[in-house]
Order: structure tokens, then C-alpha cells, then sequence
């Protein structure tokens, strides 16, 4: 058994899967990493089940320490990441979407996030327990995780002993589509709650994102989106999703992320696209957005694309040996077929 | 129960939920059209006569149901749902458990019992005998993991939320507000009247079904004296309450 060692935990840096379904009826929220694709990619390429758990950083700051045998591991996030690996002679910076063999003893340091808060990093075989379906972390009812608690200092995680091997990466743009400051959404459950200018103003207004954020959800201002009159400000409960955006009294839209609770009284005016919900917890307070809104069958259709564009993306990864591909590793992943399967997206 | 013809409205929540709005009050008329939709997309998505679906919400007025949008587009979606509806059948609705719940009313354990007495014109006795009188029904869970909120309580004993919320209402507790009783499981904000207390385990993360409750079931609360609560409230820091004790069957006959 080999194991890593977390000794700085920093901010909210959590481990988390896929998500924790089916009991939403129960008040339980999914959790789940904020940025799945991300966690897919990170897995794949340390060869990891793609709903495999990772450790997920809400905002850097995180040291983990390898024990006395390698591991393989690999981290996706926005470009100005600054990731390093001390072997305990030298210290390298290391690239996002790529894995790399962290020595026995070495210590892997998040120094920053970059201009984005997260990162994701992915262990080959780490390993925590789940509970009720799920190791994500939810730490308001001690659900998954370690205890149920999100990551402290001193915290030991299982991972696979890995020794060689090829080391993987991914150059798909798809990993960089964290860039536009334009957010889709459906309109709904509830726009007959608000007036024609409210709407007006969310789909033509800027908003800034706030300091007032965290993996439940966040709040924005911008025009103020205003209820049709004193009535509709409020509703009897009604579920909620993440990517619900609601609009209290105030009239400054909160959009709900992956911890959001499970129902609630203030009419939400629109959703966002789930592919396009982890811009918001990935920028950073002052990010200006604005909001489009899309038709069902544009949003199906966006999200159906992904879907490909990722599995492709997934399909052809790179092998690097020495920053070169060889040939041998190419016809093994079959590049090929994973670049077009023939059908159009 | 027969199911019977319900109307419901969809609303689009984005693009892997549809809201099935069944209307816009809290009324138990509603709730049981909610939980009867809701055993039936379950039987359906058993029976594999639907597809895509991956769970449902109920709540006071409306379901959820959240679907995988790689498998199936909402409006084929309603399509189906909406033959569902039509197919009244000769199914049955599974009865939901029937609970009976010890609370310690009063005391430190419901601290607004005496002022909801005197804001109602009751006396504190006559406000317990009406609460526990009252055959509830699970409305829905939500708020916080495992939070019932049940109705109706007893017109009587209808008031607004407090005017000072608190910090901290104790995990437990047994609360009204308007037509509502709400049983907390967790430590929390809130701006309900407390009552009382209950010593159950309300929400057990290390169990397969986590929650007491879920939506449909119905409680009766049974007043219980502060030396029965301690007892019970043992039992339960070590882990040895058993929850079956709680069903009508066996709590009534004890």
C-alpha cells in the first residue's frame, strides 16, 4: 500500500467524485467536483476510473507529501497554475494536463492558482472511502470525504505504487474552455415571476462575480433583475439545481454550484448550462459575466457536443516520453479513431 | 389508493431537469398528487417504460425530475411522462411508514412553548395535546439534509416565524410556523417556535437510507417526560436506538 500525506491543507481543498445522486429527495446535495471535466481528464491521465475521486483545491495553498514510494499523478487547471514538485535536491514547476512520477519522499506544492481559484489533482489509484455513493465532501453534514470533513493537515490518502511507466498529456483545447465571460442559459422555472425589464436587464446587464462564494453557490450584482411586483418575490418551495439562478428581494442574481441545497423559496429566473456552471466557481471575485439565453434544444445540443469533444479528447492523449511522442504509443491509443469517429458533432 | 387523472405544468430547469409544477400552495391535496407522480416515474423507470430519468424531488407543489440529457431531450421526456398520467392502471401506491414520535415538549427542550401558549390564547398543556392530536404528513425534505417539513399543524397553532430568528435552533428540535411543523436533524439557524425536543436519530450518514423520513410517510408526535428523553436520548449518542421502534405498529403497542 502507498500512500500520500497531506501536510498544508490549505483553503476549502477538498476530495471529491463525480457526485453523490439519487437522494436529493432525502435534502442531500450532489457535491462533486466543480469542474468535471477537469476531473475526468486528470484521471485519465494517470489511467484512473474517470469518476475516480481527486483532490480538488477551492483556492491553493495545498502541500501533500509522498511516502516512501512513488506515485503517478496529474493536475488540470488554468495556465498560470504554478505547481511544483520537490524531489528534495531540486524543485520543478510542472505543466497542467500532464502526469508526472512523483519520487518517493518528494512533496507536490500548490503555490497558486493562477488567475482561476481551482485545481484539480488527480492520484493513480487514490482511494477514500465513499459513503451513501459518494467520497465527495460534504462537509455541513460530515458526508464523504475523510470523516467528513475537508482536507486537515495530516490527513492520509490511499494511492497505487507506481514505478515506470509512460507518462500522458492532453493538448485539446477543450480544457481551456474556461475562457468566455459569457454565460448559457435556460430561462426558468420561473420567469413569469419577474417583470420584462428584470429579464431584459439579466440578459443584457453585466454582472460581477463576489467575494461571497463558495462550492454552494455565488452571488452577483449587476442591474437588478426585478420580481413583476412584491408577490412574486417569493414562492412555496420548489427544488432547486445547481446552475438554478435565483433572485431574492435584492434582485441580484445568486447561481447555485454543486453544494447547492435541495430546495427553496425564491423564484429562480433561469439555469445555467451545467457545462457552463464551473466559469462561475472557477473566476475569481470581479469577473464580469453576462448571460445569453438559449433554447432547450441549443442547450441539449451544447451539452451532447461536449460530451463528444471530451471523449475524444480523453481518447487521444499524448504520450511523452522525454517531450516526444513515439510512434508505438500512438498506434496503442489508437489517435486515430479518436480523433474522428466519422460521425458528424 | 387509485391514482387518478393530475395536471401538472412542465417547466424547463435547465438542461437535465424538468419541474412538474402541480400548483402554487401547500396543501396536502397537492402533496399526495406530488408523492403518487413520483411512485409512478419510479415504477416506470423500473419497469424500464422510462428512460433517462436518474431521480426525482418532490416538494410541497411540484416534482422534480432530473434525467441524463445525453439520453433523452425534455420534451420526449414530457411525452412520455404524460402517458404515464393517462395510464391510471390498476397500481397501487405504496402507503408511506407511519411514525410515532417521542418529544419532550417544554422545558429547555421547546423554549417558545410558553409564549406560543400566549400568543395563541392556549394554555402550554392544551397547545402539546393538539400538536400530538395531529396526524402529520411528510410534505418534503430540503433546507438542510433530512429536514421533514410536515402539515398540517393545527389551525390553533398557526403563527408567523419569529421576529428574532436564532443562531442556533438544537439539533432535534420540533418547531411550527405557519401551517408547518419542522423536525431538525442538524444544528441550525431557524426562525421557528420550538416546542419540544425529540431524542431520534433523524439523519444517519452511515446508514444506507439515511434520513427518517421521506416524503409521503405520515408522524404522530407522543409527548414523553425529561427522564424517558434522557433514556432515549442514550440510546441514541450510542447508536443503539432502533429506528423500528418509531413505526405506528410497534410505538403505539409499547
Amino acid at each position: 500500500m502507498n500512500t500520500i500525506t497531506v501536510t498544508r491543507p490549505g483553503l476549502l481543498s477538498t476530495v471529491q467524485d463525480s457526485g453523490r445522486f439519487k437522494l436529493r429527495h432525502l435534502g442531500i446535495p450532489w457535491s462533486g467536483c466543480l469542474v468535471p471535466v477537469w476531473q475526468k481528464m486528470a484521471n485519465a491521465l494517470v489511467d484512473n476510473a474517470l469518476d475516480n475521486s481527486v483532490i480538488e483545491s477551492w483556492e491553493g495553498g495545498l502541500d501533500i507529501a509522498v511516502a516512501d514510494k512513488s506515485v503517478r499523478f496529474a493536475f488540470c487547471a488554468h495556465e498560470g497554475v504554478e505547481l511544483l514538485l520537490n524531489d528534495g535536491v531540486s524543485t520543478q514547476k510542472l505543466q497542467p494536463a500532464k502526469s508526472y512520477l512523483a519520487p518517493s519522499h518528494s512533496t507536490i506544492l500548490l503555490r497558486s492558482t493562477g488567475n482561476y481559484r481551482h485545481a484539480v489533482i488527480a492520484f493513480s489509484g487514490l482511494e477514500v472511502q465513499k459513503q451513501l455513493g459518494s467520497s465527495s465532501t460534504y462537509a455541513k453534514a460530515t458526508l464523504g470525504g475523510l470523516n467528513g470533513s475537508v482536507l486537515k493537515t495530516g490527513d492520509v490518502i490511499c494511492v497505487n505504487e507506481n514505478t515506470s511507466g509512460a507518462e500522458y498529456q492532453c493538448t485539446n483545447p477543450v480544457l481551456k474552455d474556461y475562457e468566455q465571460n459569457e454565460i448559457r442559459v435556460v430561462l426558468g422555472p420561473q420567469q413569469d415571476h419577474f417583470s420584462d425589464e428584470g429579464i431584459n436587464n439579466l440578459l443584457n446587464g453585466n454582472y460581477t462575480l463576489s467575494t461571497d462564494a463558495d462550492r454552494m453557490g455565488v452571488r452577483l450584482t449587476g442591474p437588478e433583475v426585478q420580481h413583476k411586483n412584491a408577490a412574486a418575490k417569493d414562492i412555496v418551495s420548489d427544488a432547486i439545481v445547481p446552475g438554478s439562478i435565483q433572485v431574492p428581494g435584492t434582485g441580484q442574481p445568486i447561481v447555485l454550484l454543486n453544494d447547492a441545497h435541495t430546495a427553496g423559496g425564491y423564484p429562480k429566473v433561469a439555469t445555467v448550462l451545467s457545462i457552463d456552471l464551473p466559469l462561475l466557481g472557477l473566476r475569481r471575485p470581479g469577473t464580469v459575466f453576462s448571460f445569453r439565453a438559449v433554447s432547450i434544444d441549443d442547450a441539449i445540443n451544447a451539452v451532447r457536443v461536449q460530451d463528444k469533444t471530451v471523449q475524444k479528447a480523453i481518447g487521444s492523449l499524448s504520450c511523452v516520453t522525454n517531450n516526444t511522442i513515439s510512434n508505438e504509443t500512438l498506434f496503442k491509443h489508437n489517435l486515430i479513431g479518436g480523433v474522428t469517429d466519422g460521425n458528424p458533432i | 389508493m387509485l391514482l387518478t387523472q393530475e395536471s401538472w405544468t412542465p417547466h424547463y430547469a435547465g438542461e437535465r431537469c424538468l419541474i412538474l409544477e402541480f400548483g402554487n400552495t401547500i396543501e396536502r391535496k397537492l402533496v399526495d398528487q406530488v408523492v403518487a407522480m413520483n411512485a409512478r416515474i419510479s415504477a416506470a423507470s423500473i419497469e424500464e417504460k422510462l428512460v433517462g430519468v436518474l431521480e426525482c424531488v418532490p416538494t410541497f407543489r411540484s416534482l422534480a425530475v432530473i434525467f441524463d440529457p445525453l439520453i433523452v431531450h425534455p420534451d420526449q421526456l414530457i411525452e412520455q411522462l404524460r402517458l404515464l398520467d393517462s395510464d391510471t392502471g390498476e397500481k397501487v401506491i405504496s402507503l408511506g411508514t407511519q411514525f410515532v414520535i417521542p418529544v419532550h415538549y417544554g422545558d429547555e427542550s421547546g423554549p417558545d412553548l410558553h409564549s406560543v401558549a400566549t400568543l395563541t390564547g392556549l394554555d402550554e398543556q392544551r397547545v402539546i395535546e393538539m400538536h400530538q392530536a395531529t396526524e402529520f404528513s411528510v410534505y418534503m425534505l430540503g433546507f438542510l439534509p433530512g429536514f421533514a417539513f410536515l402539515g398540517d399543524t393545527p389551525k390553533e397553532l398557526h403563527l408567523p416565524r419569529r421576529s428574532e430568528p436564532r443562531v442556533r435552533v438544537p439539533e432535534g428540535s420540533v418547531a411550527i410556523a405557519m401551517q408547518l411543523t419542522g423536525v431538525y436533524p442538524w444544528d441550525s439557524p431557524g426562525g421557528w417556535h420550538i416546542l419540544g425536543k425529540c431524542p431520534v436519530p433523524l439523519f444517519d450518514g452511515t446508514l444506507a437510507q439515511p434520513a427518517l423520513f421521506k416524503a409521503g410517510d405520515t408522524v404522530r408526535f407522543k409527548s414523553i417526560e425529561k427522564d424517558e428523553f434522557d433514556a432515549l436520548n442514550d440510546l441514541k449518542l450510542q447508536g443503539q436506538f432502533d429506528r423500528e421502534t418509531l413505526c405506528s405498529s410497534q410505538a403505539l403497542s409499547q
